[in-house]
């Protein structure tokens, strides 16, 4: 079939859980050689942990011209030339923010088709499938061409082992670096916060919330289930989250295993951000809320005893 | 200054998407400009009332195209060029050709603005190619923009609260996301004006695009079922809470 | 002393002229400021008969300003009593130019009858003044301006009517009076003189008392006269011919604007230039008597909205503006909203078009005309308006609801209740249009399956639009986007001749209101009922069978566009009375013409409430004060707004459309 690069992300130097998912996909029937790529990460202390799910080699790409995170297109060429080193067919990444940047730069520079967002791969008949029109239609999308290039939505496959034993090498990519485009900071708090779109486990609050306070009712409970605490348009317009919270149409699309919606309605815009969770469980005092006729398990009650109750019940359950 | 804006026509994020055969559907609900594209027209426009010059939106699409041309019109662009197509979807690489060439035959441009995605095809890579066909540097989701001599520095989110500053060269192409800033609501007087704005039509066959080198096709279309109705969990918070643990370990999420 | 008659002849002369000239020229300027303003007005004067048995009973028998009790009368006497004085000053004025002329010498019958009533009549003015200025003492309250103007008012009327006794008093003494009997026809005259003790003056003392009477006399009314057309009193002039061109009709329509004139250099209401001659007369007839502020839902929740005080600004606005105005320069004249006005965007927009400010004013002032040009300005040539509307306002255009859902799931409301579609039954007796609320919102569906139900079990012939059912475009009128609500109305003009309905009905006054009112005009003018008196029709046909209700005591609350806007007061109480509720049925304090709105109207709905108290809270309030357990009301958004306000005071009081209570008292 060809050999698959699959393009790695890291967290603090630590192999992402939602790349195993994208491997699994990657793999498919599992006649494909996987190369892993790493840029910014080192590939002997990652490869440990994606040899069990098939990458039998970690690929280390470095620049002798300074650090490929704050050059976007240095990085693409350096991509690239490891692509074209190691004789690569397939590329398939995640579908994150970082993750459709570079692919779409790779994409753009070798004129090769370009998935982003897929929730399904199959790299030997060329075809994957992909929402189309915000959720409302899954599309089945025919990838012609000798190169193929794929995101996969976070937490969209289930991760499947498949353990091998990968070798580790650093690629010194030679490249130059016309300094056109620098990434000269990057702003605001990672530490500790889940992202949304990668999350498997998502809380939101809507309105009933109140206040930004109040929303670290969420977080408590999100913490012991290393959730992340996304919120409704109307938190947002309310101020009491920011936007970058804001999961729907006009804000984040998320695909998470279970997705718990705190004092939420149910509207038609929010539902085009989450409507591919796996479980959704809706917390309403409503019982007209349109929201119940559109989740799995459904809670009337208030937001303010119900979630508390649960974080209560998962301590105990950590302590047991 | 010069300003391009790439705008697509699409259907209104609140229509219901009716498949009506393997890769097509129903097409006679209501159109609109891209909302990502929304806040583009924006914000070349601020800049032009600024410093001077012009907003040209350009677009590649069917002939009903022209409704998503006049809306920019009436927010103050002052041209409009569309590139007719027969279909909804067409290939990213060869939009992103037909719009490179269709600008370069318009004018220089000083600045490219295009949404991040469009929310029907969402395939979010249109002006990379784009940028790739000008040798232009290109930046996605971006929330801010400031002009400097001969850079642009714009902050793009990249998740998790996380904003990232980039300086790049001008000209570049800016995929523009909410946050950047509020797209005005038209006056009427500017919708009236609108009416009466140059908008140029021009055959993909005069560009010179092959339609038959795109990489992608559209195989089937499939409607995402509904979910049905919700099984209640009920007792008090404490016996709620239970339950929920129970379905988060029979689900094996915890 | 002839020399002293001779100057006096000469000095009145000289005063009346100049005070009658200056009055003139004052009056003439507030006639060509009101011929100077560009806007159009579409006043009539139809069905003359009509109009002046309006003035006999409104100006004439005071009926529109006793409505308030007390002030109402204080009015009465005022006006009466002023009006009688009159003729005597003016025989005083042409007396003191020419000393021979006495109206005794003519028709000494007649005089000395009229001489009897001024006498008694002018007395209450003087009462009538003392509650004025207990009120504004003692009482004070906040809707009554109690300024300079009204003060001067007061006192200029005070020292003419008390130098009247004072001159009668004196002419009952020969030697001033002349040969005429003028004690003879006092009353009252007669006690001043007494009191005073005027008869033990010298004749040199009289005469001197009587000229200084005479002067303060003269003085004040020419004062006054030169001060009325810059005061609150102008109303003198103006009130009248206001109330002779009020609308004859309770129902009106929104001014439609000719949005396709590609001459206009602007729409609505921008500034003062922009106001019609009609509005300028509003504007003069305004008595700042507040009635219309103490009725105002917006200023009694803290919103800085008053009526009076809108009408108030833009007068001085208007004045402050005149010279520009007058001399043409209508470029310069300054926008409506601008720095430093206290017409702030919040004024504006704090309206809910209740209607309650025109229902209550004495003069018949149209508050709405201004409001709602202004906020059309705003919207099409300012593109300023409350941020929220801008999504509610492209809601509208694209998917024709506010709130965005698929235009396509309109007709989905009536799922599993068998409702036939107008393009199956073309020649159904009713088109039900449901609306937006109906069809979209999770209350609103529940009022629109009880209304089909109701109508299946009366066996009505009806079939409503389904996904072929567009919003008629009032809120998006109402909210100041007069070029988006004809693009909605045309198309829904389109939609209705293509049918043709014998017969529309509605479950909502907004859309009962604009289909009746206002579509005529857009061509599509048909018969169009609300569900509560269509409802009270089938109910007098006895095609619905009762049976017994299981409602305790109950109320009805009255929307804005039925009561005050269209009249329709006792048809739906009516309706309540005839299906067995009429022991149940009380009414709450502010009812009828004078009930409290919901909130909800002129786009509200869709705006954010952020100033002072809630207005649906306010209400909410006086229904859970009353204790009573069944609210009915006629309007989905009536419904929504009473039921969250219920809410937030943890009240267990219920609200039910009064389709939903017929529904569950019949079978």
């Amino acid at each position: 079939m060809g050999r698959t690069g699959i393009l790695l992300e890291t967290d603090n130097g630590e192999i992402k859980e939602s790349n195993y998912g994208m491997i699994t996909a990657a793999r498919g029937a599992g006649d494909t050689e996987m190369y892993g790529f790493l840029i910014g990460g080192e590939a002997a202390s990652c490869k440990e942990a994606v040899q069990k799910y098939g990458i039998c080699r970690v690929v280390e790409i470095t620049s002798d011209a300074g650090d490929l995170a704050t050059r976007p297109e240095k990085q693409t060429d350096a991509l690239i030339a490891a692509m074209k080193n190691y004789d690569i067919r397939f590329l398939v990444g995640l579908s994150s923010s970082r993750g459709r940047d570079l692919m779409a730069r790779v994409a753009a520079k070798l004129d090769a088709p370009l998935a982003v967002d897929c929730i399904d791969l199959n790299l030997e008949d060329q075809i994957v499938t992909k929402s189309h029109f915000s959720g409302k239609t899954l599309a089945r999308l025919k990838l012609c061409g000798d190169m193929l290039i794929c995101g996969v939505r976070p937490n969209a496959v289930e991760p499947q082992e498949a353990p091998c034993e990968a070798d580790a090498e650093v690629f010194a990519a030679q490249v130059k670096d016309d300094g056109r485009m620098v990434v000269t900071e990057a702003k605001g708090s990672a530490a500790g916060q889940v992202e949304l779109t990668e999350a498997n486990i998502i809380i939101t609050g809507g309105r009933p919330i109140g206040s930004a306070e109040n929303f670290s009712l969420l977080n408590e409970c999100a913490n012991l289930l290393g959730a992340a605490v996304g919120a409704s348009r109307a938190a947002v317009d309310a101020g009491y989250a920011p936007h970058s919270m804001q999961v729907g149409q006009t804000g984040k699309t998320v695909s998470p295993k279970l997705y718990i919606a705190c004092g939420l309605s149910g509207s038609v815009q929010h539902f085009a951000g989450m409507k591919t969770a796996k479980i959704i469980v809706a917390i309403n005092t409503d019982k007209h809320a349109p929201i119940f006729g559109k989740s799995d398990y459904g809670i009337l009650g208030d937001l303010f005893e119900i979630v508390p109750a649960l974080t209560e019940a998962l301590k105990d359950q950590t302590s047991q | 200054m010069q300003i391009y804006v790439c705008v697509k026509h699409v259907p209104d994020t609140a229509a219901n998407i009716k498949v009506t055969g393997d890769a097509a559907f129903d097409e006679s609900v209501k159109f609109v400009m891209n909302p990502y594209d929304e806040y583009g027209v924006e914000e070349a426009i601020r800049i032009v009332n600024k410093n001077g010059g012009e907003v040209v939106v350009v677009t590649v699409g069917k002939e009903t195209a022209v409704n998503t041309i006049r809306s920019a019109l009436a927010m103050g662009a002052a041209r409009g060029i569309l590139v007719k197509t027969e279909t909804q979807f067409l290939d990213s690489s060869l939009t992103g050709l037909a719009l490179q060439r269709a600008i370069r035959e318009d004018g220089a441009p000083d600045l490219i603005f295009t949404g991040k995605q469009s929310v029907d095809s969402e395939g979010s890579q249109t002006h990379y190619r784009l940028a790739q066909a000008f040798d232009m540097p290109v930046a996605t989701e971006v929330v801010a923009l400031e002009l400097k001599d001969d850079r642009a520095v714009v902050e793009r989110e990249i998740g998790g609260g996380v904003k990232e500053v980039i300086e790049m060269q001008t000209p570049c192409v800016i995929g523009a996301t909410k946050g950047l800033n509020e797209p005005r609501y038209p006056k009427l007087p500017d919708i009236l004006k609108a009416k009466k704005k140059e908008i140029k039509l021009i055959d993909m066959a005069d560009l010179g695009i092959d339609l038959s080198a795109g990489h992608t096709e559209i195989l089937e279309l499939e409607s995402v079922p509904e979910r049905g109705e919700a099984k209640m969990l009920s007792g008090s918070p404490r016996e709620i809470a239970a339950q929920l643990v129970t379905v988060m370990k029979e689900e094996t999420v915890i | 002393m002839h020399i002293y008659i001779l100057l006096k002849s000469i000095l009145v002369t000289a005063l009346l002229i100049a005070g009658f000239g200056i009055f003139t020229i004052r009056v003439r300027r507030l006639f060509r400021i009101m011929k100077s303003v560009k806007g159009q007005a579409d006043s009539k004067v139809d069905r003359p008969a009509e109009r002046i048995k309006v003035l006999l009973t409104d100006v004439l028998g005071q009926s529109n300003v006793r409505r308030k009790r007390m002030p109402g009368l204080a009015h009465t006497l005022i006006f009466f009593g002023f009006l009688a004085v009159q003729p005597h000053s003016v025989e005083l004025m042409i007396n003191g130019v020419c000393p021979a002329f006495h109206v005794a010498n003519i028709v000494p019958g007649f005089y000395g009858v009229y001489l009897f009533v001024a006498d008694i009549l002018a007395f209450p003015v003087l009462v009538g003044l003392g509650y004025a200025i207990y009120r504004r003492v003692i009482v004070q309250p906040a809707y009554l301006t109690d300024g300079l103007d009204a003060r001067l008012i007061i006192l200029f009327t005070s020292v003419i009517i008390i130098t009247f006794y004072f001159i009668n008093a004196f002419l009952t003494i020969p030697s001033i009076g002349g040969g005429f009997d003028y004690a003879r026809y006092f009353t009252i005259s007669n006690l001043v003189k007494n009191i005073f003790n005027l008869g033990s003056l010298s004749p040199a003392g009289s005469r001197a008392g009587y000229e200084i009477a005479y002067w303060l006399h003269l003085l004040t009314i020419l004062g006054f006269l030169v001060y009325i057309p810059g005061s609150k009193h102008l109303h003198l002039l103006a009130a009248v011919p206001n109330v002779f061109l009020k609308p004859l009709d309770r129902p009106k329509a929104m001014i439609k604007t000719d949005i396709e004139d590609e001459d206009a250099e602007t729409f609505g209401l921008g500034n003062v230039a922009d106001l019609n001659w009609k509005n300028v007369l509003d504007l003069y007839a305004c008595t700042e008597c507040g009635r219309c502020e103490e009725q105002c839902p917006a200023d009694m929740t803290g919103k800085p909205l008053s009526p009076k005080r809108l009408v108030h600004d833009l007068k001085l606005d208007l004045f402050d503006q005149s010279a520009k105005l007058l001399k043409g320069e209508f470029a310069s004249v300054e926008p409506l909203l601008r720095d430093g006005s206290p017409l702030s965007d919040d004024v504006l927009w704090s309206c809910t078009t209740c209607r309650a400010c025109e229902e209550i004013c004495p003069v018949n002032i149209q508050h709405l005309d201004i409001v709602l040009e202004a906020r059309k300005h705003q919207v099409l040539m300012e593109s300023n308006f409350p941020p929220e509307m801008q999504e509610t306002f492209n809601n509208l255009e694209n998917q024709s609801n506010p709130w965005g859902f698929s235009s396509d799931t309109r007709g989905d409301w009536c799922k599993g209740l068998d409702v036939p579609l107008i393009t199956d039954h073309p020649d159904a007796d009713i088109l039900y249009y449901v609306g937006c609320a109906g069809s979209f919102d999770d209350r609103g569906i529940r009022i629109s399956r009880a209304i089909v139900n109701v109508l299946k079990k009366a066996d009505v012939d009806f079939a409503v639009l389904g996904p072929e059912e567009r919003c008629n475009g009032d809120m998006a009128r109402r909210a100041g986007n007069e070029y988006l609500a004809q693009m909605m109305i045309q198309e829904k003009v389109e939609i209705l001749n293509q049918y043709k309905p014998q017969k529309i009905l509605t479950g909502c006054p907004h859309c009962f209101n604009t289909f009746k009112n206002e579509y005529s005009e857009f061509g599509a003018g048909y018969d169009v009922v609300h569900h509560s008196e269509f409802l009270l029709e089938l109910t007098k046909q006895k095609r619905l069978k009762h049976k017994e209700s299981k409602f305790e005591k109950l109320t009805f609350h009255d929307s804005c566009y039925l009561g005050r806007w269209n009249g329709l007061i006792e048809a739906p109480r009516e309706l309540l009375r005839l299906s067995g509720l009429s022991r149940n049925l009380i009414e709450l304090n502010r009812t009828k013409t004078k009930g409290l709105c919901c909130g909800a109207g002129g786009g509200r709905m869709f705006m954010e409430e952020n100033i002072g108290k809630r207005i649906n809270i306010e209400r909410a309030e006086e229904i859970v004060a009353a204790k009573v357990p069944t609210i009915a009301a006629a309007c989905p958004y009536c419904t929504i707004m009473l039921r969250d306000g219920i809410a937030d005071l943890n009240g267990t009081n219920v609200v039910y459309d009064i389709a939903e209570i017929i529904d569950m008292v019949t079978v």
